[in-house]
This record gives structure tokens, C-alpha cells and sequence, in this order.
């Protein structure tokens, strides 16, 4: 039952913002080069952070257990939608280390950082097969299997009357 | 506007409020308790004690059940079931009604029915009179008579002289081993006069008479016969005059009566055409009624002191082949109650000809009486009566109805005919929401999409038009009457409900009787038909199958075909064809159809209704041929039938039961998954049968399970030690088989006591393995089909079963409950079928992967539990056979017995999941829904404004 539009706010006075870039331009400008190992460096900061996650998110859903409550399945889905959500921003995730010259260079930190936001989806997917979420044994596809149909018909034969 | 849409939503909610829980015991349930057809001379009206100004009907029955009736109601007061046997005498004593069935004499508190005491002896009972100090005098088959005490039943003296002087020529001589003894001697009836007691025997063809004195137990004279070459049929005994003893000679052309202690007999010649005599008599006054096939009429005669009878008058004939004559003594006067076919009653005084009364009957048809017992109170004007009549008919296919005439007026009537229900068939009733567009929907499935979708859209735009407004209106009284939980009301004439708790069972009596009952509405009798003529013997059913929607089809075994509409009893087709038929099954045709296939007795089939063209693929039949051997029959689609296989029990064992997989047996699932997510597929084989054949030399039983198709063993065990007398029951559902037997003596390893087994069948005894066919799409039995892979467990169980149905659901997708008939009026208990579970592990707790399989520990006892009982407190009598038929519901399952009463009921045994509970707190709900709509909008402006504070804060 949210408002739809808010109502008419007056223009608040005078900012008194700080600038958000304020402190960081008193700098000495780096070479090309010195830049460009910065931004790797920066970058295969970005690509590792997964794996720092990786052994937290495993505890974790270890620690859940592996019956089917809001709080696993919570934790489960997140597992799959953060690094889903990682792979399909990698472009734009280092894209601001990402000129001429780095460009080739970048491509071992993206494939690590693939990877390892796969590495979470298979833990996932580990979660939710201890779930018991995958199709992999014989009853989950049961349902699907017929009864065999007889090539003979039998009529069931008139039961009504009881030994008199 | 959501909260609005909402409320529009609730009578959604409210329609389905209706289901199957504990506090619904008496809800859904009906029982209607029978006695059965009253014997003549043991009905009578009686006052439970001396004091009473009310009496009640007294009737024993030929299902030997002695039973108060309130005549006031109809309803029973008490009952008790005898043990059953042919002879069934019951008397009214003072404060105690008496009664002997068999070997046993027992007499019960008149006015509650609590036995007072019981004595059994060796013979069978021949005849019981109470004496005027209220004694008990039994006459024995072995020509003793007794008398017992009325306190204690204790015996007081016994007169053993009747051999020794019924013929002269032949002397026995009592008490030692050797003695001899006169077997034509044949003991028929006893009578009470003041102080002494009548023995009338026939021996050597003659009628003779014993005279013993009543409180010595001495013969007083000697033993004088009183006919010549008598026929003496026993019914001919007095109805309610214990002082008069009639017979008749010549072949029944003769009756003769004596009033005793006369030795005078008075002989009245019975007309050619006579079918049946009925000789009634109070004190002195006796009644002669005669009954031709097409009229009855009687006479009154009168003993006069020295024993000598003398015609008063004759009553005029009327038509109509039964009728019944009642007499009953009131204020020094007797009365002469004569009920007509029709129902009418007239009043005669015994001393005069001409009728006191007549009383016309409005309020019913035909009653075909049979025999009646009356009470006349003469108002004090002393021109009008108070009559009450209570008459036992015998209409043809329903014999013992019976109806309470008071002045003309049907009072009540009890369907008593209906013990004797034999077979049944369920009855699908119409969907009122489909049916009436049912051609319309046909219609649509046959136009191509873009027109069927045209054509459902207009429609639907009609039937706004036309059911529209109606719906809105009723729409306020719905919401309201899902609120005041009143029940919804069961439908009538040929709709169900909206659940499909209301079906019309159809069943047919031993005395070929047709009748519907509607199970939905407590038993109702929506429509009766009778399948035999007066005066035929119907020769018992073959077959009574639904053969399209509202039709039922009924082979009768002497070789007819009589087609019914189901829901309103008209007879729509009769063929009548030779011979007399063995067996039937019903068959579906390539066409969608069903017919009914029929062995006759010369081995022939044919296909009926006859005259009918259907296409059906060869079908196999299976028939039991005689105790020892069971025949598989292939009827080809020429009606060509062949024998394929005969099955033969090893010597000595002989066959009782057959039991086949329902027709009606959905399987959700083709396979069991175990705690590990593997799967044990289960053996289905929709051919299977269970043969149960007993050993009586050896004490074995055993079971085998038999393919019908091709007549390969499919399983086969044996129990020794087993007690061949008691029934051993089985029933087979999906891929297990459920019997019980009484294991006698305790053989090695087995304990004393009612057992029952479980064997469950799967196609291999490995995990996720499918057997020597693996993928195979289709299966012959022919072809190898392979042997399952048998689990068995066995089941002490603390009681007899007499019969086993399994509930029966929809999809099948509900667990299944075993359903156990107990013997007397235990009612019926309900087993889960996961209790009997060959799976539970013996002696050590479920693992991890068993537990959740559902599988606990093994227990050997199945306790009953009170709670089980479907019947609950309901004390049901009788009952030989229990039915199931799914309901619309998934979760229930309606469950129909006969056989003795009538019950009907609803079980859900996987509790009702599809249905809220009669408990949900609809009024909590909606409080709830409107309570927060309330806050929230009270509470929507104070968020708005902390929100807009908030960021002005910052």
C-alpha cells in the first residue's frame, strides 16, 4: 500500500555535501606503465575476492543442513544469483582497468575470476544436490515411467454374490 | 481494491468447507439397523412389564435376532443376535421375553433386552411355552421336555416319557447306555392349558398326545393318539392360543383342531385351490384363514366348554392373494383384524358377522401382507377403536417389510427385506455443472480451435446472461451459510454433490429384490424392482455391473438380462435366454463401450445385452468349477469360448475363496522409493487372482497366486497348523495380496491366533531394477513374463475377519486403508496399509534411510484401536461384505456395507488433505484479512510522514 507518487518536496537548502573525490587528487601522476601494474594489481584483487568467500559460503551451508527450510533455500539461491550476477557484469566489473595495454593482460585475471565465481556456483550446485534437488537417482525420473501394458486382457470376474 | 477482490474471493474458501475428521462421526455416516423378516408365531404385542401401560412389537426373526420395537416409531428398542440356527421360537413371559434358538434357551429383560439367563443342553429346541406361573416349558428333539425356572433357567423337572409310551410295542429303557430307542417317534409341539402340559408327537403316523402335569413333571394319563394318517406340516401349530393344536390329513386337505384338553378334533375340508392355511385362535374363539392365489377369506368358529367347535360365521372372500389375519383380546371381547394387499383393514368382533371398522389405507400402495399381529383398545364411546396392526409382507423380491397400520394410516414401515442383499453395484450419478452442456462441450472438442473458441466464448457470454444474476443474488446467503457452517445439503434425483459423496448404490436381495440406495443421503431407498413374478423363486444373481452412465445391467443366473435406469428403476431392456449361467464379466469394446460377457451352464458365451454389435478383443475368464479345480476360459471376439488352463489343488486341498484385483485399482506409482531414492518396482499384473484352498486332514492352508491369463503359479505358501473351520479371507490390491487364517495349534515358530499376512510383489529383488523384461514397453503372460520377487509378513490380529475391502480412491495417489469386517457387532476396523508392511524391520529400530522410507519398528500384534473402528460406537449386526467406490475427492474414499444392516460411510486415509476442516476458523480468517486492511490503512499516512521526517533530517 506504497504511495505511488511522493508528494512535492520543497529543493532542500544549501548542500553541505563533502565532495566524494575530495581527498584522493593530491597526487603525484604515475607513468603508463605504473598505472597500468596498479590496475592489474587492483584488478586481481577483484578476481581473488570469490575464493576469500568461497570457504565462509562452504561452512555455511554445510553448517545448514540439508533439509528444505526458507533459511537454506535463501542462502542456496544466493549462492547461484551472486555469481551469476558477477558473471554476467565481467566486462564491465574491469572495465576501468581495462585500456590498450592492459588489455591482453587482463584476460588471465577474468578467466580466474570465471572461475572462480563458477567454483561458487558448483558449490551451489553441491548444496543442492545434498538437498536432494538433482535428478539424479532412479526415483526422481519414476514419474515418468509407465506401467507396462499387458498384451492379454483378463476380465475381473463378478464378486457381488457371496457363497450363499 | 485488492481488499475488496479479496472478500469477492472468500465464498471460494467457504464452498469447501466440508470434510472427514473425528468430530464428523454421525455426520457422514448412516447405519440402518435390520432384524429381518419376523417369524409368525414368535411377532406378538406385549407389555415389557405388568405394569406398563405401553407394549412394545416383540419379533423374532428367521436371521435369529430378537428385537423390541417401539410401535410408536419403528425404531428399535433392543436387539440381540441368537445364535443362528433353523429353529427360532421366542414366548412372552411376564417381564421377559424367551426365546430358543438351537440348542440354547435364553430369556432376556423385556424391557431392556439384558439376557437374564442362558441354558444350553444338547438337542435342538423343538418348541418353549411359558406356563402361567411364568415357567419355562421346552420340548426337546429327543422328545424331552423341561421345565426351567424363570429366575435362574435352572432345569426343575424333566419328563422323559414320550418314547417309552408313544408306542406301545417298544419299551426303552433310560439311564443306562443301551438304550432303545423309537426313531419315528418325531416330537411337534407343546401347549400349556392351566395345570398341565400337552406333548403332541407323530409317531408311526399318528398324531399322539401327552399330557403332564405341570408342577409334578408326571405323565397324568397315558399317552392317546387323536388322528389317523396325519400329514402334520409343524407351521400348522396354534399361533397365539396355547391351548389349541391342529393338522391336517389327506394331504392337506383336511384341517382338524382340537382345543385342549379336549381330544375332540373339529375337521374343516380346505378347498382345492387353497395355497396356504393359517388357523389362529385366542381362548376359545379360532380362526381359519385360507389363501388362494387370488383371494383370501376365513372362518370363525367357537369351542364351547366340552370342547367342541362350532362356525360362527364366514368372512367374505376379497381379492388379492396375501393377506393377514390378526387376532387380539381386548375388554372380555376378541377381535378379528384382517389386513388386505392394499393395505385396508377391517375390524370384526369374533361373536358377530358384520365388520366394526374399516379403515382404508391412503398413504401406500401395495403391502402384500404375510402374517400380522394386532392390538385393539375400544374407545370408551364403544363404537370407535384404536387398531395398530404390524404387518410383515411379501412382496415379491422383498419378503419381510414391515409396516405399522394404525387406523388406517401408515405409521411406519422398516425395510427388513434388505437383510438378505446379496450383491451390489455402484452408481455414478451427474455432474449438474456438466451435464446439461455436455453436447456442447462434445462440440467444442470437435470444431478446430479458432471455432471451438469462438463457440466457448458465446458460451459463456449465455450463461453469464442467464446464471449470472441468479449468482450475485444468491450470493450474500452463500457467504453468510459458509459461515453458520450448517452443512451443505445433500442434492436429490439424479445429481451429485459437488465432492461426489452422493452415489447410488444398487443391490439385490437373495429374494430377487432390486433396490437403490442412496448413500449420500443416509441410506435413502430412492427406487425398488422386482425381478421375479409372484410366487417364482429367484435363482440368485451372476451379475450386476453399470453398464453406461445411469443404466444398470443384472444377469440373473436363471438366464435373464434385465436392464435398469438407475436413478429412477425403470425397466429399460429384459431378454430371457438358456441356460442357466456359470459366471460373468464385464468387458470394455473397442468402441468405448461395455457389455457384459456370460458363461452358460452348456459353456457357450454370449454377449449382452444381446443383439448388440461390439467389437471387443479376446478376453480371459476365470471359473470356479468345483472345490477342486478353477478353469481360465478365453472368450474370443466370435464368442468362441475355449478352456486355457485348469488349475488343481494337490490332493486333499480344497478351494474356498478367489479373489481377484478390483476393477476400479488406479496405481499412482509404478515403483517404491526406498530411503536411499532407489526404487523397488512393483509387480503389477492386472491378471493376477489368489486362490485359498484348505487342507482339513493335514490342518493347512494355503494360497496361491495365479496369473489368469495363462494359469502359471505365480507365488504359492502354505501354513500348517490351521484351523480349517474359520474363514480365510484374502483380498489383492495394486502389487500385494492381504489374507487372514486362524493358526490353531501352536506349530513350531508359529503362535495361537488370527494371523494375518501381507505378501508384497515387486519385479526384482534389486534396487532400481526392473526385471527380466527391463524396458519393455508391453507384457504377456504368455511370453515369460517372470516370476515376482515375493516380501511376506505376518500379523497376529486379536479378532476374526470375515471379509477385507480396500478403500479406493480416485488416482490412487491417497494411501490405502484395509478395511476388516469383525464378526458380531464388533463393526469395521481400518488398518493403514503401511502398518502391514513386509519392509518394517524385525527386531532393531529404523535406520536413517527406513525412517524415511516411513518404515518403523515390527510389531507382531496389531492392537485394535478404538479409533479405527469406522463404525465407531455404532453396534452393526450382520454384516457379510464391505464395498468402496472413490469419491470426486482424492482423499476419500465411500464405503458401503451389507449383508445383514446397512452401513455407509467416508474414510480418508490419508486424512482429508483436499478439504478444510470442519474446525477451520473462517471467522478468525477473515477478522484477520480485515483487521490488518484496517491498520494498514490507518497506518499508511504515519510511515508517509516519518519517511519524509527522515530525510529532512539528514
Amino acid at each position: 500500500m506504497a504511495p505511488t507518487h511522493p508528494p512535492k518536496i520543497p529543493p532542500p537548502p544549501a548542500p553541505h555535501w563533502k565532495s566524494a573525490k575530495g581527498g584522493a587528487v593530491a597526487a603525484t601522476p604515475a607513468s603508463a606503465s605504473e598505472t597500468d601494474d596498479l590496475f592489474l594489481k587492483k584488478a586481481w584483487e577483484i578476481a581473488l575476492a570469490p575464493a576469500k568467500a568461497i570457504p565462509m559460503n562452504a561452512i555455511m551451508m554445510y553448517m545448514s543442513g540439508n533439509s528444505l527450510q526458507i533459511f537454506s533455500i535463501m542462502m542456496t539461491v544466493m549462492l547461484f544469483m551472486n555469481p551469476i550476477k558477477a558473471l554476467s557484469a565481467v566486462g564491465s566489473t574491469f572495465s576501468r582497468y581495462d585500456n590498450e595495454r592492459t588489455h591482453a593482460r587482463l584476460w588471465p585475471v577474468k578467466l580466474a575470476f570465471i572461475a572462480l565465481q563458477l567454483a561458487t556456483i558448483a558449490l551451489g550446485i553441491w548444496k543442492v544436490n545434498g538437498m536432494g534437488l538433482l535428478p539424479t537417482t532412479r526415483s526422481d525420473w519414476l514419474a515418468w515411467e509407465r506401467e507396462r501394458q499387458p498384451l492379454e486382457y483378463s476380465a475381473p470376474i463378478f464378486q457381488g454374490a457371496f457363497p450363499q | 481494491m485488492r481488499f475488496f477482490s479479496g472478500v469477492l474471493l472468500l465464498p471460494c474458501f467457504v464452498a469447501s468447507v466440508l470434510g472427514i475428521f473425528k468430530d464428523d462421526a454421525y455426520h457422514t455416516d448412516w447405519h440402518i439397523p435390520l432384524i429381518g423378516p419376523s417369524l409368525p408365531t414368535s411377532t406378538f404385542f406385549h407389555q415389557p412389564n405388568q405394569d406398563s401401560k405401553a407394549s412394545l412389537i416383540y419379533s423374532l426373526t428367521d436371521r435369529s435376532i430378537l428385537a423390541a420395537i417401539n410401535p410408536k416409531d419403528g425404531e428399535l428398542v433392543w436387539r440381540q443376535q441368537l445364535k443362528e440356527s433353523a429353529v427360532n421360537v421366542a414366548r412372552a413371559g411376564n417381564g421377559v421375553v424367551v426365546s430358543a434358538t438351537g440348542t440354547s434357551v435364553s430369556s432376556f429383560n423385556a424391557g431392556n433386552g439384558r439376557l437374564v439367563w442362558e441354558n444350553a443342553f444338547s438337542q435342538n429346541v423343538v418348541d418353549l411355552r411359558i406356563t402361567p406361573a411364568n415357567k419355562v416349558a421346552v420340548l426337546f428333539a429327543d422328545g424331552v421336555v423341561r421345565l426351567l425356572d424363570d429366575k435362574s433357567g435352572d432345569v426343575a423337572w424333566e419328563w422323559r416319557e414320550l418314547d417309552r409310551c408313544a408306542d406301545d410295542v417298544l419299551v426303552c429303557a433310560y439311564g443306562d447306555a443301551n438304550f432303545l430307542r423309537n426313531s419315528t417317534d418325531v416330537p411337534l409341539s407343546l401347549h400349556v392349558t392351566k395345570s398341565t402340559l400337552t406333548v403332541a408327537s407323530q409317531s408311526l403316523k399318528k398324531l399322539w398326545v401327552s399330557t403332564i402335569d405341570l408342577a409334578t413333571g408326571k405323565s397324568t394319563s397315558s399317552t392317546t393318539h387323536i388322528s389317523t394318517a396325519a400329514d402334520i406340516p409343524a407351521k400348522h401349530q396354534a399361533h397365539h392360543g396355547d391351548e389349541l393344536l391342529s393338522w391336517t390329513e389327506e394331504s392337506g386337505r383336511t384341517l382338524k383342531f382340537v382345543a385342549l384338553p379336549s381330544t375332540t378334533p373339529a375337521s374343516v375340508a380346505i378347498p382345492n385351490d387353497v395355497v396356504e392355511t393359517v388357523l389362529l385362535s385366542s381362548k376359545d374363539d379360532v380362526v381359519v384363514h385360507f389363501k388362494t392365489h387370488g383371494e383370501s377369506w376365513a372362518h370363525v368358529y367357537k369351542v364351547d366348554a366340552k370342547g367342541v367347535a362350532s362356525e360362527v360365521y364366514a368372512v367374505r372372500p376379497r381379492l388379492g392373494a396375501h393377506s393377514a389375519i390378526s387376532l387380539n383380546s381386548a375388554g372380555g371381547k376378541t377381535y378379528l383384524v384382517w389386513t388386505l394387499p392394499n393395505g385396508e383393514t377391517v375390524l370384526y368382533d369374533v361373536a358377530k358377522e358384520e365388520a366394526l371398522a374399516s379403515y382404508t389405507l391412503i398413504n401406500a400402495t401395495e403391502i402384500d401382507p404375510r402374517h400380522s399381529v394386532s392390538e385393539v383398545v375400544p374407545r370408551p364411546d364403544g363404537t370407535s377403536f384404536a387398531v395398530r396392526t404390524f404387518v410383515s409382507s411379501a412382496a415379491p423380491g422383498f419378503v419381510g417389510d414391515s409396516y405399522l397400520i394404525r387406523n388406517g394410516e401408515l405409521a411406519w414401515s422398516r425395510k427388513e427385506s434388505l437383510v438378505s442383499v446379496v450383491a451390489s453395484t455402484w452408481i455414478e450419478l451427474l455432474d449438474p455443472s456438466t451435464e446439461e452442456i455436455v453436447e456442447e462441450l462434445d462440440a467444442e472438442t470437435h470444431k478446430s480451435v479458432g471455432a471451438a473458441y469462438v463457440h466457448r466464448v458465446t458460451r459463456h457470454l449465455n450463461e453469464l446472461s442467464l446464471y449470472g444474476p441468479a449468482w450475485i443474488q444468491a450470493l450474500p446467503q452463500r457467504i453468510l451459510g459458509g459461515f453458520v457452517n450448517k452443512g451443505t445439503e445433500m442434492p436429490t434425483g439424479k445429481w451429485r454433490d459437488f465432492f461426489g459423496f452422493r452415489k447410488f448404490v444398487i443391490v439385490i436381495t437373495a429374494e430377487g429384490g432390486v433396490a437403490a440406495i442412496d448413500v449420500g443421503r443416509n441410506g435413502e431407498v430412492v427406487w425398488q424392482a422386482s425381478l421375479v413374478n409372484a410366487g417364482e423363486k429367484f435363482r440368485g444373481v451372476s451379475g450386476i455391473y453399470e453398464v453406461r452412465k445411469g443404466h444398470v445391467g443384472i444377469v440373473c443366473t436363471g438366464g435373464s438380462y434385465v436392464e435398469y435406469n438407475a436413478f429412477d428403476g425403470i425397466e429399460v431392456l429384459k431378454q430371457d435366454f438358456t441356460p442357466s449361467v456359470l459366471s460373468t464379466a464385464q468387458v470394455d469394446t473397442q468402441g468405448g463401450k461395455k457389455i457384459i460377457i456370460a458363461l452358460l451352464s452348456n459353456n457357450k458365451a454370449i454377449a449382452l445385452p444381446m443383439g448388440v454389435d461390439a467389437e471387443f478383443d479376446s478376453v480371459h475368464l476365470t471359473v470356479k468349477d468345483s472345490t477342486r479345480s478353477i478353469k481360465g476360459i478365453r472368450v474370443s471376439p466370435n464368442l468362441i469360448s475355449s478352456p486355457t488352463w485348469t488349475f488343481v489343488p494337490p490332493v486333499g486341498e480344497s478351494i474356498t475363496t478367489i479373489e481377484g484385483r478390483p476393477a476400479h485399482d488406479p496405481v499412482a506409482s509404478i515403483g517404491r522409493v526406498l530411503g536411499d531414492r532407489s526404487v523397488m518396482y512393483k509387480y503389477l499384473n492386472q491378471h493376477m487372482i489368489v486362490i485359498s484352498t484348505v487342507n482339513p486332514t493335514a490342518a493347512t492352508a494355503s494360497i496361491y497366486l495365479i496369473d489368469s491369463v495363462s494359469g502359471s503359479i505365480l507365488h504359492s505358501a502354505t501354513h500348517a497348523a490351521v484351523d480349517v473351520t474359520q474363514p480365510i479371507v484374502a483380498t489383492v490390491s495394486e502389487n500385494w495380496v492381504i489374507y487372514s487364517y486362524f493358526s490353531d495349534e501352536a506349530a513350531e515358530g508359529t503362535a495361537k491366533g488370527y494371523h494375518l499376512v501381507v505378501l508384497e510383489l515387486y519385479e526384482s529383488e534389486f534396487k532400481n531394477d526392473r526385471g527380466s523384461l527391463a524396458d519393455a514397453d508391453e507384457v504377456s503372460s504368455f511370453k515369460g513374463a517372470g516370476k515376482p520377487h515375493v516380501l511376506s509378513q505376518s500379523y497376529v490380529f486379536p479378532s476374526a475377519v470375515k471379509a477385507f475391502a480396500v478403500t479406493d480412491t480416485k488416482q490412487g495417489i491417497t494411501s490405502r486403508d484395509i478395511l476388516a469386517l469383525l464378526p458380531g457387532t464388533q463393526g469395521i476396523y481400518s488398518i493403514p496399509k503401511r502398518v502391514l508392511d513386509p519392509r518394517r524391520p524385525v527386531g532393531r529400530e529404523p535406520d536413517a534411510a527406513e525412517k524415511e522410507e516411513g518404515l518403523f519398528i515390527y510389531t507382531p500384534v496389531i492392537e485394535i484401536d478404538p479409533k479405527s473402528i469406522i463404525t465407531h460406537k455404532r453396534k452393526v449386526m450382520g454384516l457379510k461384505k464391505v464395498v468402496t467406490t472413490p469419491s470426486q475427492l482424492e482423499s476419500t474414499s465411500i464405503v458401503f456395507a451389507y449383508g445383514g444392516d446397512l452401513f455407509g460411510t467416508r474414510v480418508a486415509p490419508s486424512l482429508a488433505f483436499d478439504v478444510l476442516g470442519k474446525g477451520f476458523g473462517k471467522i478468525q480468517l477473515v477478522a484477520t484479512v480485515v483487521g490488518l486492511t484496517i491498520a494498514s490503512f490507518m497506518v499508511a499516512p504515519m510511515v508517509r510522514k516519518k519517511q519524509i521526517n527522515a530525510r529532512w533530517s539528514l
